[in-house]
């Protein structure tokens, strides 16, 4: 690694004279301090009821979002996609219909097995969508994710969520 | 956006990172700026972030004190 040291003296009152003239050019818009988000996609309620690793995950994720982060937050849900659908597996106990020679299926396969397990389809068909997303995040060199699409994204794989690690029960 | 203000832009945002950084700095020292050389990404390129301190010296809003390479 190489990184270049600049001790640097401020010379005021020319400093803050052009910070003047440049805020009123350009704002305090800057990605690099951009306010946090208020918002968070994965509630503590839902991160309660899911496996260890699969809620730290999450709660890495509730960070970077609200943090304005849509690389670190895309590889994230890339990463929660196929380790929720085997802890899925594992739950139900049938790991095994997820692996061919002592290795998982990819995330493909392994959302191919996962549909028939699935309360409500409908989510696999949306998951499918939003894959194409979430790859080109890590593999297209021309593709710059926006927060909008995190957000899209990680509202399907809530819903995913769950759909498998949350038991629905009714007072009555 | 005129590649005038495209370039101020690059000034604006190093200044808000020396406005940050002189917050964290004792009264009266230099602030300490490290451009990472090894960084490639959206945003401001570690060459022109170089040169935009450079040119905020020309702008008599700072004095580079001393520079210098550390590799790892």
């Amino acid at each position: 690694m190489s990184n270049r040291l600049f001790r640097i003296e401020i010379l005021q009152p020319r400093f803050d004279q052009l910070y003047g003239e440049y805020l009123s050019l350009f704002g305090e818009a800057n990605t690099d301090l951009q306010t946090p988000n208020e918002r968070t996609i994965f509630p503590d309620s839902l991160i309660k009821s899911l496996p260890k690793d699969v809620g730290e995950v999450c709660k890495e994720f509730n960070f970077s979002f609200s943090n304005n982060k849509p690389f670190s937050s895309m590889l994230l849900l890339r990463r929660l996609l196929p380790l929720s659908i085997v802890r899925k597996f594992q739950k139900i106990g049938k790991e095994d219909e997820i692996k061919q020679d002592d290795d998982y299926f990819d995330t493909k396969q392994l959302l191919g097995k996962v549909q028939i397990h699935l309360k409500d389809k409908r989510i696999y068909k949306e998951i499918i969508d939003y894959k194409l997303l979430l790859d080109s995040s890590q593999h297209s060199y021309t593709f710059n994710p926006v927060i909008t699409d995190v957000e899209g994204a990680a509202i399907k794989l809530r819903v995913l969520l769950e759909d498998f690690f949350v038991d629905l029960v009714l007072n009555t | 956006m005129n590649l005038e203000n495209k370039v101020k832009k690059e000034q604006w945002e190093v200044l808000q990172k020396l406005k940050e950084e002189s917050y964290r700095t004792v009264s009266g020292d230099p602030i300490q700026h490290w451009v990472n050389f090894d960084f490639f990404g959206p945003g401001l390129s570690p060459a022109n972030e170089a040169k935009a301190l450079e040119k905020l010296e020309e702008l008599g809003a700072i004095r580079i004190v001393t520079q210098g390479w550390e590799y790892e």
